[in-house]
C-alpha cells in the first residue's frame, strides 16, 4: 500500500513499469522492490531448491529472495535484486525459478519431498552409477534447481572499467560516512565518497530521526551539497565498494545508468587511495523459526525503510517480533504510518516498558510458527500466558544487526567477536590505511556514527599529514542498544537461515552430526552462504546454529571468509572494453591498407596483422594463390612485407661482448657489413628464439628477432644487461617501428632493385646503406625462401609507398606480392625455422644445430644445454617428411609411428610441426621430430592424423628440401 | 625520378572533436633516442646543452627549450623531440632515430582526465601529473609514454603500429563518457 503522503519519492514524476506482464505504478525514486510492495504484491520469486513461494526481505543490496530478470532478449539480465533496481518507464521486469508461472509452479512439488532433500543429498543419492553423475544427475539437478538464466545470445549492454585516485576514500554515505567525508573535505584532502545507493544518507533516509535539530534525510541533503560544492570531493552514487586489495587499492562497481532504459550499464573502477574510512553500516538478520520464510516476513528495519523513504507499507496488520531495541522505532514509525502494529520482544524484561506506547508490546514472546499459502496470513506465538494465533499480513523480525565487516576481511582480517552487541566486529588494522567507523564498527546510534566518522577522518588526516579543520558533529540521538541472544525457535516445520540457498536450522545441525564441524565444511556441506548475497543475512544466524550443535561458543566456531566481491559483479563490467576486437591492441603495418586494397585475407601474427595470401582474379581458393605466389618467387620474384619481425638496435664499446653472451654463436667475429644467422637460448639450454644479427659498425648492431618473440628478446635482453651483465656498457632500442622492410625475393630480385637503387652488389649474408629514391635505407641480403633475395628498409613513413612500388615492379616481371602461405611454403621447402619447431622443448641438438653453440665462449643457456639426456639418440630430431604416394596428405600436430607399429600414444616416435603442399615438388612436404630421426634418414615410417583421421605412409628425409646445397641463395 | 611519399600513421582517424575534448595529431617532430653509455651522463647533457639549450631530463620529467624538448624515456634513457640531433655524441651516448618509430597524438579539453583514466592507471590529474611531467604506462593494452604539455593537454607517445588501436581505444573511452551526459 503507498501511503498518501511522506517518504522520499518524486510524486509530481509516476511512472509506470510490468513485473511478469502486468502493468505498476510507481514514481521516480522508487525500486522494483518498494513499488512492489506500495503495488501490494507480497510473492516475487520462488526459491532455488523447493521452488518456495519468497516475497522482499529486505531494503538493500542484501536481498536473498528477490532476485529477478530485468530487460529482454539478448540485454536481458538474470538475478537482478528488486530493492536495487530503479524503476524508469517501460522497464520490463520478470519473477524467476517457476514455471509455467509464479503463483503455479509446476516444481513446488519440491517442496513435497523435502524430507529426502536434505544437506548432502546428492552425495548420498546419486552414486551409484558413477557415469551417471556427469551424464544424467548434474544436469538434471542444476535445470531443476537454479536462479535465473542468461539469453544465451551475445549480450549488447555496454559498461566500462576506470580508476580513480584519492586521499581518502570513504566507503558508504551514512551518517558516518557523510561526517568523515566533510571532515576530510574540509581539511583539504583529495575525497572520494562512494556509497550504493543511488543517494546519500544511509540509515537517516530510512529512520525518522534529527540531526542538527533537522530531520537526518534534510541534514544529509545538506551535507551532500556541501560536499558538492567543493573541488577536492568526488560524490559517487550506485557505486559498491566490492573488494579491498593491496597497497590501498579498492574495486567498486557503479550502477551507471541502469536506473535508465539505455545508456551505460556499469563501470567497475579500481580506485587507489592513500587512507580509507569503511562505513558500510550494518546488516539486519532474522531469527531462525518455523517457517519463517513465507512473503511478508520481513526484516524490521527494512518495512522501516520502506514506510520512511518510500511511503510503501507491506501490510496493515504488523507483527513485530525480535531480541533488542529497534524494534520499538520501527512499531512506531508504523503506527505514524497508520499500520497496527504489535510488538513481540523475546526478552523478558524490554528495556522501554510497554507503557506510553501507542501499540501493545509482549515481552517473553517467541513466534512459534506461521501460516498463510501464498503470502503470511496467521502468527503463532508462544507468550508467557500460552500459546496464541493473531492475524497478520506483515511479520517485521529482528534478530539484531551484523556490522558489514567484509571488506575488513578481504585481506585475511578476522572479525572478532563483540559480546555486547552479540555480533562480530571488525579486526582493528584489518586493512592497511583503513578505518572503521559507524555501524560498521558496531556503532548503533546516531550521534555514536557522526562522532565515529569524524575521529576516523581525524585518524586518516594525521595519516596524511595534514591539519585538521575543526568541524563540529552534529547533535544527534544518542542512546545504547541492548539485545538478548536469541538464534533459533524450536518446533514443527522447517526454520530457515538462508533464504537464498534453502538452507535450514536442520540442514547444518544435519552437518555439525555428520561431522562437517568447521565453519568451512558446514557451509560447502550445505551451500548456505554461496551465491548471489553471500550469507549476508545468515551466516551469523547459521554459524550460531553450528555453535550451538557442536557444543562450541560462536568466537570459537568463527566465520567463514568473506572474500571479493561484496555485491555481484558482471564479468561485462570486469572486463569491459575487451569485446571482440577491444581484446587485444592491434598492430598495422605500413602496407596494410595497400594488402587489404588487394584483397588479402589478414591474419593475426602476435598482436599484428598480415596478409595471408594476394587471391588475383580467377582464384576461388588459398591454395591456388599459395601455389601461384610459391612459383612467383621461385620463378620470378615475390615482395613480403616482414616489418614486424622484432628489430633492436645495439650499441657500446661491449655490444659485441654482449651478443656473445646472448646468442649461441660467435658475433663478435662477424664483420662490419656482414650479417649472421644465430640462435639464442633460455637459461635451461633450449632454444627461445632464432634471427639475423647484423654488424652495422664497430660498436654497432641491429638484431632481428621473429615476430611473436619480439618482446621476450627484448624483455630477456634487458635482464641480461640489467641483472647478469651490469658490468657490459652496452645499450639497446627497439626499432621494430622505425622500420618498414620488405623482402624482395626470387631470381629476378635484384632486377627489381636496381630499378628502385641503381647497380647493387652485395654478397650473400652481407648488409649495407642504400639510398632508394631519394630516401635513406638499409639492404640485406638473407633470404627465408632459399631464393636470391633481400631485404630493404626504410624509415616507416616510407612503407606504404614503397611496398606499392616494389610490387608494381614486380609484378612488371612476372612477381608479385606474396602472404604467409607462401612464405610458409618457401621455408618448409627450404628447411627454415619457425616458432612451430621453436616451439620451446628443442634444442639446438635437436634442430640439427648442436654445432652451432660456439666452444669459443660461454652463453647463456651453453651449461645447462650440455646436460645428459639432451644431446643423444634418445632426443627427437628434426627430419623432413615425404609421401611415398603422390597424393599423400601431410598434416601438422600429426603423429609418428614405426611401420607396423599400432597407432598409440606409447609408440609415439615422434609429431609433425609444419606441413603443406609444394608447388615446387607436386606433392605435400612436412617437418617433424622424430626420435634418433636423424639415422633413420630413407626409413620409411607412418604418420597418423587421429583428429581427422589420415594415415600416410611417408620416407624420412633431411630437412631442406629444395637446394640443399644453396646455390640459388648464394648464387 | 619516382618519390616515395610519407604516409600518416593516424590518417583520417585523426581529429577527433567532441564536446569537452580534441584529440589531434602531435607535433613531435624529430625524435632521438639517447642513452648515455656508462659515465657520460654528463657529458651528454654538456653536450646537449650547448647545442639544444637543454639536458638531460629527470625521471619522469620534460624539460623544453625552445623547439627542442627532452623527455625521459626510460631508465638511462632520453628521447630528444623537435629538431634532429645536432650535437656529436659519438662515443659518448646510443644514438637511434625514432621519428618513424614513435608517434603522438594530444589529448586536450576539460574532459581529457576523465577520459583517460578509463585508460590509464595512473593519476593524470594537474595536481599529481603537472606541467612537464612524464609516464611510461599503459593506455589500456598499449605501452605508452604520456607527457603533460599543459593543463589543458596531455601528449600520448606509442609505437607506430599502435596508433589505430590508441585513436580507438581514447574514442571508445571518450564515447561512453559521453553516454553519461
Amino acid at each position: 500500500m503507498r501511503l498518501a503522503g511522506g517518504g522520499l519519492i518524486d510524486r509530481g514524476l509516476p511512472l509506470r513499469f510490468r513485473f511478469d506482464g502486468r502493468d505498476i505504478d510507481a514514481y521516480q525514486g522508487d525500486t522494483v522492490a518498494s513499488a512492489l510492495i506500495a503495488a501490494g504484491v507480497r510473492m516475487v520469486g520462488r526459491s532455488f531448491k523447493y521452488h518456495r513461494p519468497r516475497g522482499i526481505v529486505t531494503a538493500g543490496s542484501e536481498e536473498p529472495n528477490a532476485l529477478v530478470t530485468v530487460g529482454e532478449g539478448a540485454a536481458r539480465e538474470p538475478n537482478v535484486r528488486a530493492t536495487v533496481q530503479e524503476v524508469f518507464n517501460g522497464l520490463e521486469v520478470r519473477s524467476q525459478n517457476a514455471w509455467p508461472s509464479l503463483r503455479w509452479d509446476a516444481m513446488s512439488v519440491n517442496d513435497a519431498l523435502a524430507p529426502m532433500l536434505a544437506a548432502g543429498f546428492y552425495y548420498k543419492t546419486f552414486m551409484w552409477p558413477r557415469a551417471f553423475w556427469e551424464g544424467l544427475y548434474e544436469p538434471v539437478i542444476r535445470r531443476a534447481a537454479g536462479l535465473g538464466a542468461l539469453s544465451g545470445e551475445a549480450d549488447p549492454g555496454r559498461s566500462e572499467t576506470a580508476f580513480a585516485f584519492c586521499d581518502l576514500l570513504v566507503i558508504g554515505g551514512g551518517p558516518a560516512g557523510l561526517m568523515a567525508a566533510l571532515t576530510a573535505a574540509e581539511a583539504g584532502a583529495d575525497v572520494i565518497l562512494a556509497d550504493e545507493d543511488d543517494r546519500m544518507g544511509g540509515r537517516l533516509l530510512a529512520v525518522r530521526e534529527e540531526v542538527d535539530g533537522k530531520p537526518g534525510a534534510e541534514w544529509a541533503k545538506g551535507a551532500v551539497t556541501r560536499l558538492a560544492a567543493m573541488p577536492n570531493v568526488r560524490l559517487m552514487t550506485r557505486t559498491t565498494v566490492t573488494g579491498a586489495y593491496d597497497q590501498g587499492t579498492f574495486g567498486a562497481l557503479e550502477r551507471v545508468q541502469r536506473h535508465r532504459a539505455q545508456g551505460l550499464r556499469d563501470c567497475f573502477w579500481r580506485i587507489a587511495a592513500k587512507q580509507a574510512v569503511l562505513c558500510a553500516g550494518a546488516l539486519e538478520r532474522g531469527i531462525a523459526f518455523p517457517d519463517n520464510d513465507r512473503p511478508g516476513i520481513m526484516m524490521a528495519g527494512a518495512v522501516q525503510a520502506y514506510a520512511n523513504r518510500w511511503a510503501a507499507l507491506p501490510g496493515q496488520r504488523v507483527v513485530l517480533f525480535g531480541n533488542n531495541d529497534s524494534l520499538y522505532d520501527v512499531a512506531s514509525d508504523l503506527v505514524d504510518a497508520g499500520a497496527d502494529p504489535a510488538v513481540y520482544d523475546s526478552r523478558a524484561e524490554p528495556e522501554r516498558a510497554a507503557e506510553g506506547q501507542p501499540f501493545a508490546v509482549h515481552a517473553g514472546a517467541q513466534v512459534v510458527g506461521t501460516t498463510g499459502r501464498r503470502g503470511l496470513e496467521r502468527v503463532r506465538i508462544a507468550t508467557v500466558r500460552g500459546l496464541r494465533e493473531v492475524r497478520a499480513d506483515c511479520l517485521c523480525v529482528s534478530g539484531g544487526w551484523n556490522p558489514a565487516v567484509h571488506l575488513t576481511c578481504h585481506m585475511n582480517g578476522r572479525p572478532v567477536w563483540d559480546e555486547a552487541i552479540q555480533s562480530f566486529i571488525p579486526q582493528e588494522d584489518a586493512i592497511p590505511g583503513m578505518r572503521v567507523a559507524g555501524a560498521a564498527g558496531g556503532v548503533f546510534s546516531t550521534a555514536g556514527c557522526l562522532a565515529s566518522g569524524f575521529e576516523a577522518a581525524k585518524g586518516a588526516l594525521d595519516a596524511l599529514a595534514k591539519r585538521v579543520v575543526p568541524v563540529a558533529v552534529p547533535r544527534a540521538r544518542d542512546g545504547h542498544y541492548r539485545i538478548s541472544p536469541l538464534w533459533v525457535v524450536e518446533g514443527p516445520g522447517r526454520a530457515w537461515l538462508d533464504q537464498q540457498n534453502d538452507v535450514t536450522v536442520k540442514d547444518v545441525r544435519l552437518a555439525a552430526q555428520e561431522n562437517f564441524t568447521s565453519v568451512e565444511h558446514m557451509k560447502r556441506y550445505t551451500t548456505q552462504g554461496m551465491a548471489p548475497d553471500q550469507g549476508k543475512g545468515s551466516n551469523v544466524l547459521a554459524l550460531a546454529v553450528l555453535a550451538d550443535a557442536t557444543g562450541r561458543g560462536i568466537p570459537e566456531t568463527g566465520t567463514t571468509t568473506f572474500r571479493p566481491p561484496y555485491v555481484p559483479v558482471p564479468i561485462a563490467a570486469m572486463g569491459a572494453g575487451g569485446r571482440g576486437h577491444g581484446f587485444a591492441p592491434e598492430r598495422f603495418t605500413t602496407s596494410h591498407r595497400a594488402s587489404v586494397a588487394r584483397g588479402a585475407p589478414m591474419i593475426e601474427a602476435g598482436l599484428w596483422y598480415r596478409p595471408s595470401y594476394f587471391p588475383v582474379a580467377g582464384e576461388t581458393t588459398w591454395r591456388e594463390s599459395c601455389d601461384r605466389e610459391v612459383r612467383m618467387v621461385r620463378e620470378a620474384v615475390g615482395i613480403c612485407d616482414v616489418s614486424t619481425l622484432g628489430k633492436i638496435d645495439v650499441q657500446g664499446p661491449d655490444a659485441a661482448a654482449f651478443l656473445d653472451f646472448l646468442y649461441c654463436n660467435l658475433m663478435s667475429e662477424v664483420g662490419a657489413g656482414r650479417v649472421r644467422y644465430g640462435l639464442m637460448l633460455r637459461e635451461d639450454g633450449f632454444v627461445m628464439d632464432d634471427g639475423t644479427c647484423a654488424r652495422l659498425g664497430e660498436g654497432h648492431y641491429l638484431v632481428t628477432t621473429t615476430t611473436a618473440a619480439a618482446g621476450q628478446v627484448m624483455r630477456y635482453m634487458e635482464f641480461a644487461a640489467q641483472v647478469l651483465r651490469p658490468d657490459l656498457n652496452v645499450r639497446f632500442a627497439s626499432v621494430t617501428d622505425q622500420w618498414a622492410q620488405f623482402a624482395v625475393a626470387g631470381p629476378r630480385s635484384r632486377e627489381v632493385l636496381e630499378s628502385l637503387t641503381g647497380p647493387v652488389d652485395l654478397p650473400f649474408m652481407a648488409c649495407a646503406p642504400v639510398e632508394m629514391c631519394g630516401v635513406a635505407g638499409r639492404l640485406f641480403r638473407i633470404s627465408f625462401s632459399g631464393e636470391h633475395s633481400y631485404e630493404i628498409a626504410v624509415p616507416s613513413r616510407y612503407g606504404d609507398a614503397l611496398f606499392r612500388l616494389l610490387v608494381a615492379q614486380s609484378e612488371g616481371l612476372g612477381g608479385g606480392a606474396y602472404g604467409m602461405e607462401a612464405l610458409n611454403v618457401l621455408r618448409i621447402e627450404k628447411g627454415f625455422l619457425t616458432h612451430a619447431e621453436l616451439h620451446g622443448r628443442t634444442t639446438a641438438f635437436d634442430l640439427g644445430l648442436g654445432r652451432m653453440v660456439s666452444d669459443k665462449k660461454e652463453c647463456i643457456g651453453k651449461v645447462m644445454a650440455a646436460r645428459p639426456g639432451l644431446n643423444g639418440p634418445e632426443r627427437e630430431h628434426l627430419v623432413g617428411l615425404r609421401p611415398l604416394a603422390e597424393d599423400g596428405r601431410l598434416l601438422a600436430g600429426a603423429h609418428l609411428f614405426a611401420e607396423g607399429a599400432e597407432a598409440i600414444r606409447e609408440n609415439s616416435a615422434g609429431y609433425v610441426t609444419s606441413a603443406g603442399y609444394s608447388p615446387t615438388f607436386g606433392h605435400d612436404l612436412a617437418l617433424g621430430f622424430l626420435a634418433d630421426g636423424r639415422a633413420r634418414h630413407g626409413e620409411v615410417i607412418e604418420m597418423v592424423d587421429h583428429l581427422r583421421d589420415v594415415r600416410t605412409v611417408c620416407e624420412v628425409t633431411g630437412p631442406v628440401f629444395f637446394d640443399p646445397e644453396g646455390g640459388r641463395m648464394r648464387g | 625520378m619516382v618519390r616515395l611519399v610519407a604516409s600518416d600513421p593516424f590518417g583520417e582517424a585523426l581529429p577527433v572533436d567532441q564536446a569537452g575534448l580534441r584529440i589531434e595529431v602531435g607535433d613531435a617532430g624529430a625524435l632521438t633516442w639517447i642513452s648515455p653509455f656508462a659515465g657520460q651522463e654528463q657529458a651528454v647533457s654538456a653536450a646537449l646543452e650547448a647545442t639544444h639549450g637543454l639536458r638531460l631530463s629527470e625521471p619522469g620529467r620534460m624539460l623544453a627549450s625552445g623547439e627542442a624538448r627532452c623527455l625521459w624515456f626510460a631508465r638511462g634513457q632520453a628521447l630528444l623531440c623537435g629538431p634532429a640531433l645536432a650535437a656529436d655524441l659519438d662515443g659518448l651516448a646510443a644514438v637511434v632515430d625514432q621519428s618513424d618509430g614513435w608517434v603522438s597524438l594530444k589529448i586536450c579539453g576539460e574532459q581529457h582526465v576523465d577520459v583517460l583514466a578509463r585508460l590509464v592507471p595512473v593519476d593524470l590529474r594537474v595536481s599529481a601529473f603537472p606541467s612537464g611531467a612524464v609516464v611510461r604506462s599503459l593506455v589500456k593494452h598499449t605501452g605508452a609514454m604520456l607527457v603533460r604539455t599543459s593543463e589543458e593537454t596531455v601528449e600520448i607517445f606509442v609505437m607506430r603500429s599502435f596508433a589505430k588501436t590508441l585513436v580507438g581505444d581514447l574514442r571508445e573511452a571518450s564515447e561512453g563518457l559521453a553516454l553519461r551526459g
